[in-house]
């Protein structure tokens, strides 16, 4: 439930060489990054490289569609965590309230799942926004924020029902030191101890 | 593929090792007997020995007992049922009977073959009529057996039973006052000329203490005259009746007592018992050689014989100035002779053995006992032939050190041994009995522990080299301890029989660190303190049992002992633990002061003018100990005086209240500083109308020593209940035989706090309160069978029911420390909740269980009626019990409700053993939170450690390191080899 797997392939990159990759290669970071860097090395020496093989307006329009289409997936993940907050509201309604060991690591996996993913969820839409700038998944962000803060809620509701919150006066009073008696009375030697 | 092999083993290992450690939690499984607790059986302290064969007959008020002589092991025991102590007994040797008389039982027993009873019956004649005044004997001859118990007598043929005649001799003698003590029976003479077998009877007029005689009929029991003596012969409250008879004359006995101002008497017991007449002055001799002494200088006289040697009347006289005379009466001229006499000092002192006969002869063995200070005691025997004088020295012994101190001699008894010689076995004050042969001490059996009443536990020194030698325990050896492991093995797997199962408890006791005399990180190892009230203290350990130091301070006019308490005197060492204990008399005090590790006497024991009917023991505000005494009339007294000044600060939150059984009602006083001078004030009285019957059992909360660990306790939904604590709560309940009326109130005020009425109800309530709960056990009388109730006090109040949380965490985000007082002058609201149910076994003694935090669960320690110990889990006997739990009561761990309380095979912690004659349970927490020492005693003493929440925070003690260890060490190793293994089969697949 990390970074999405599935960033939107292949890019085009308008400004630099247009030597296209082969089909099913997919390209990793670190390998972009070093490709990027060496492009731009090429580009300060050489200029002719500059040459474009295709027309600016058409590619400017698949990039329109791609940019929506990176939108549609943030989207389209988003929602997905609606079913698996689902899914994980599930497993603690199933796990009953009492404290044991599978219900305390359900909601505790809930609790902490939920709250990784709210943290994490700038880097993981910066993925599917792939440096795009026209790219705009702030909406579909909040709407992942938004589920996975209703899950949040949802298990520490779990956790209050089990008990687990200290949330009544009960839990802050258990470490009271009991009451001094000031008076003290004695039986007769017959309540012999 | 050899490689792999030690995975195996590994695992062979880990499975042996798994069996090892799955250990059933909760009670003692019969393999484990002796690990963690001691029994020890008491014969008593013996009033009574007789020599039968190789063994000895001993009586005492608890037991009658046969001892081997050759060790001191007991061979057999009978006890005397609750309340009733065998009084009288009478022994025909040669056919080996025993005849007990004990309360209304009557007893035939058979002292050879193991005490068993042969017949028995009940010597009443009023038809279940309870009598008051007591007194019980037998007289056995060959045929005949005469029980006489509270002025009945019968007689039983000897060897079936059978009864012969019955007689009544409570309304015999008509007596304006409050009737005639009857207490010996004893056959002679009926006198006239026929020379025909009478039964005599003789007691003393209960009010007037004069003399009392009746003569019956042998053959039919009926009453020939019954007679008391005219006023002026009153008897000493301790006279005995010292019967002579004369072998083959027509005379009736005579009987020789003494006065009240100090003369002796003689009576001839047929004009007595039918004229009211023939009561003289009988004179007496004086003690030493040429110096005659008048007979003012008496001050007691001793029986010496029952019947062996009634025909010459021995008699020990004790004079005045400390000697003693064993002195002998002429029954034809009626007059006495002195046969022996001894100068008595301080150091010294004379003891004379009942009359025993060898052949002819009568021998009195006389013992010379000599303090050597320090502890020790030197014993002279001396055989004295009665009729001639003639005296033989048997030996001399010594006994005692400086830890084990032999206190002062209280009895002697001659056994005869071989042909023509004399052993003596002794009892000293404090019941401890030895075997002295010659000049050896051949056996001692420790029976001061069955006299105590007031038994705490104490502490080990830090170093056990204050006991030396005797401290020091042997462990076991390499072949003891591989037999050890064997025979665990095989009761873990049930194949040991008895013998196996006795060795494996041996040496179960002696494995480990268990018996070292010094204390222990856990607290496991303690001493176990018992005051007799005779004044005879001995430590124990609970290890094994054996004693550490006796003590006696008795004979010194200290008065009964009521009380034994750890105790910090002002200027002791502080190295040293302390205990003190409280002797009281009618108008005094005192305090004696020991070290716990030794039993020496710290400083000088001190006396106040005050008896003891009161003990408040209070921390003074400088944190000194300081004990308060009242007396009945309210009379104070302060121990230590130096601590008068910081007394008085705190005195006016003292209090003390009387639980009046007579009156019915429960006083309150107040203590008062009259300028410097403190005095009581009463305060309140509650009274119990007489019509909801009389008070019948009464609890209140120990002085010291409750652990609280949490004020509240939290329910399943979350609400906050907070316990009432208030160390001041008294319960009482009175019986008017149809229901028990329960009465809990605050000790300081007087006022009532609960009340609750069982219907159908009986008393004898035992009840038990801690905490913020009481428990009582009683009779239901329509179910006819025991039950337990239980109540629990809540604080109820406004500001305890409305806690803001946001108020709660802020104060706890500030750190804000809560100090509350609590006070009985200003009662919050109570919420009283109650429940009962049915328990099996009738309780004699209840008590609860105190770990050392009060994290622990309490159990309820119930001594049953039939002298063993049960623990109960307080959990069982809780009022919130719900008959359908719901989640919320699953969650809280509530058992859900049933009638009857449940009594496990495990919760027996005396497991089979059974301590006799059962007295009182005292329990202390051991330093390890889940462990906690119980001690009950009576005549036997049993002392077990106990885990009432099952050992949570511990391995148990005999955990084998040594095992865990080994394993773990063959798993790693069989880890890594397998690892190499498994990498060189890759290596190799890989290649292939």
């Amino acid at each position: 439930m990390n970074a999405p797997a599935f960033a939107v392939r292949p890019r085009v990159d308008t400004d630099s060489s247009t030597v296209r990759e082969p089909p099913g290669y997919v390209q990793s970071d670190r390998a972009r990054g070093e490709r990027r860097e060496k492009d731009a090395s090429s580009i300060a020496g050489d200029s002719t490289r500059r040459a474009t093989s295709t027309s600016h307006a058409h590619d400017a329009a698949i990039e329109l569609q791609r940019s929506k289409l990176r939108v549609r997936r943030a989207f389209a993940y988003a929602q997905s965590s609606v079913s698996s907050v689902g899914m994980m509201g599930f497993m603690m309604w199933m796990s009953g309230s009492s404290v044991q060991v599978f219900s305390i690591m359900v909601v505790f996996g809930g609790v902490a799942q939920t709250t990784r993913a709210i943290l994490g969820s700038k880097a993981t839409f910066e993925a599917f926004r792939d440096g795009d700038e026209r790219a705009n998944v702030a909406p579909a962000r909040m709407m992942f924020v938004l589920v996975q803060l209703a899950g949040l809620l949802l298990a520490l509701r779990k956790l209050n029902t089990m008990g687990l919150l200290p949330s009544h006066a009960s839990d802050w009073v258990g470490g009271w030191k009991p009451p001094r008696s000031l008076e003290r009375a004695f039986g007769g030697i017959e309540l012999e101890f | 593929m050899a490689r792999a092999r030690p995975r195996g083993h590994a695992l062979a290992v880990a499975v042996a090792v798994t069996a090892a450690l799955a250990r059933a939690v909760g009670g003692i499984r019969v393999d484990r007997i002796g690990s963690r607790d001691i029994a020890r059986g008491r014969i008593g302290d013996a009033r009574v020995v007789a020599s039968l064969g190789g063994r000895a007959v001993t009586v005492s008020d608890d037991a009658i007992a046969s001892v081997s002589l050759v060790d001191g092991a007991r061979a057999w025991r009978v006890t005397a049922d609750d309340g009733e102590g065998f009084e009288g007994f009478a022994m025909d040797a040669a056919r080996g009977r025993g005849g007990a008389a004990s309360g209304r039982a009557a007893r035939m027993m058979d002292v050879v073959r193991g005490g068993t009873t042969t017949w028995e019956d009940v010597v009443d004649v009023g038809g279940g009529v309870e009598r008051a005044n007591g007194g019980a004997d037998v007289e056995m001859t060959r045929e005949t057996s005469t029980y006489l118990s509270r002025g009945a007598v019968a007689a039983f043929d000897s060897a079936s039973g059978e009864t012969k005649w019955r007689a009544d001799l409570t309304s015999a003698v008509s007596s304006a006052g409050m009737g005639v003590r009857w207490e010996r029976v004893f056959y002679g003479s009926c006198g006239g000329t026929k020379g025909s077998t009478c039964a005599f009877v003789l007691g003393r007029d209960v009010e007037l203490g004069t003399p009392c005689a009746a003569e019956l009929d042998a053959s039919d029991g009926g009453v020939v005259g019954a007679k008391c003596a005219a006023n002026k012969w009153a008897l000493a409250e301790d006279s005995p009746f010292v019967i002579t008879r004369e072998v083959g004359s027509s005379k009736t006995p005579r009987a020789l007592m003494m006065t009240r101002d100090g003369g002796l008497a003689m009576a001839d017991v047929g004009a007595l018992a039918t004229r009211g007449k023939g009561v003289s002055a009988a004179s007496v001799p004086g003690a030493i050689g040429s110096r005659v002494t008048s007979i003012e200088d008496v001050i007691g006289i001793d029986v010496l014989s029952r019947d062996a040697a009634m025909s010459i009347g021995g008699v020990v006289v004790r004079y005045a100035d400390g000697s003693s005379a064993l002195v002998k009466t002429d029954v034809a001229k009626g007059a006495l002779e002195i046969v022996v006499s001894h100068d008595n000092t301080d150091d010294s002192r004379t003891t004379y053995s009942p009359l025993v006969s060898s052949g002819e002869k009568s021998v009195v063995v006389v013992v010379r006992s000599t303090s050597l200070g320090n502890g020790v005691m030197r014993y002279k025997h001396v055989a004295v032939t009665v009729s001639s004088g003639v005296s033989s020295v048997l030996g001399v012994t010594t006994r005692g050190d400086h830890l084990k101190r032999s206190s002062p001699l209280r009895r002697a008894f001659a056994i005869p041994r071989g042909a023509s010689g004399w052993a003596t076995i002794l009892v000293d004050e404090d019941a401890t009995m030895s075997f002295h042969e010659g000049d050896v001490v051949v056996w001692t059996r420790e029976e001061a522990s069955s006299q105590a009443e007031h038994v705490v536990f104490g502490s080990l020194p830090v170093d056990e080299s204050v006991y030396g030698e005797t401290g020091a325990t042997e462990s076991l050896s390499l072949s003891e301890r591989l037999e050890l492991q064997k025979l665990m093995l095989k009761a873990r797997f049930q194949r040991v029989n008895k013998a196996e199962m006795k060795r494996l408890a041996e040496l179960r006791s002696r494995a480990g660190n268990r018996n070292l005399a010094r204390r222990d990180v856990n607290g496991f190892r303690k001493s176990i303190l018992a005051l007799s009230p005779r004044g005879s203290l001995v430590a124990m350990h609970n290890g094994d049992g054996r004693t550490l130091w006796r003590q006696y301070f008795g004979g010194e006019g200290f008065g009964k002992f009521v009380r034994l308490m750890a105790w910090r005197p002002l200027s002791g060492d502080e190295s040293v633990e302390y205990a003190l204990a409280l002797a009281t008399t009618a108008d005094s005090s005192t305090f004696v002061v020991v070290n716990q590790y030794t039993g020496d006497i710290f400083g000088e024991p001190v006396t106040v003018r005050t008896r003891a009917a009161h003990v408040l023991p209070i921390k003074t505000s400088g944190g000194r100990d300081a004990l308060i005494v009242v007396d009945g009339e309210g009379k104070t007294g302060l121990y230590p005086e130096a601590t008068r000044a910081e007394v008085a600060v705190g005195l006016h939150r003292l209090s003390y209240y009387t639980i009046d059984r007579n009156a019915n009602e429960v006083r309150g006083y107040k203590l008062i500083d009259e300028s410097g001078s403190f005095d009581s004030l009463h305060a309140w009285t509650v009274s119990f109308p007489s019509d909801t019957g009389s008070i019948v059992g009464v609890a209140a909360k120990p002085p010291s020593g409750e652990n609280v660990h949490s004020w509240t306790r939290i329910p399943g939904d979350r609400s906050t209940l907070f316990k009432y604590l208030n160390p001041n709560v008294v319960f009482v309940a009175t019986s008017d035989g149809a229901s028990v009326r329960v009465t809990l109130l605050d000790g300081v005020t007087g006022r009532i706090l609960y009340r609750v009425r069982h219907g159908d109800a009986r008393g004898p309530v035992h009840a038990v309160a801690y905490e913020n709960w009481v428990t009582y056990h009683y009779f239901n009388t329509r179910a006819r069978r025991y039950a337990m109730s239980v109540l629990e006090m809540f604080d109820d109040g406004d500001d305890r029911r409305r806690l803001e949380v946001k108020k709660l965490v802020y104060d706890a985000i500030v750190g804000r420390e809560r100090n509350e007082t609590s006070s009985s002058h200003s009662p919050p609201p109570l919420r009283v909740i109650g429940q009962s149910y049915f328990i099996r076994p009738e309780a004699k003694v209840l008590a609860v269980t105190r770990s050392a935090r009060g994290i622990t669960e309490p159990a309820i320690l119930i001594g049953t009626a039939s002298d063993q110990v049960i623990s109960l889990d307080k959990r069982f006997l809780d009022p919130r019990r719900p008959t359908k739990p719901t989640a919320a009561d699953n969650e809280e761990g509530l058992i859900p409700y049933a009638e009857v309380l449940p009594i496990f095979p495990q919760s027996w912690i005396t497991h089979r053993e059974v301590v006799k004659r059962l007295r009182g349970i005292i329990t202390a927490p051991a330093d390890l939170e889940s462990n906690v020492h119980v001690f009950a005693y009576g005549l036997d003493m049993f002392y077990a450690r106990i885990t009432p929440s099952a050992s949570f925070d511990a391995l148990d003690d005999d955990f084998n390191f040594a095992l865990l260890s080994v394993t773990l060490i063959a798993l790693v190793v069989g880890a890594v080899v397998s690892k190499r293994a498994a990498d060189a089969a890759e290596e190799n697949r890989a290649w292939r």
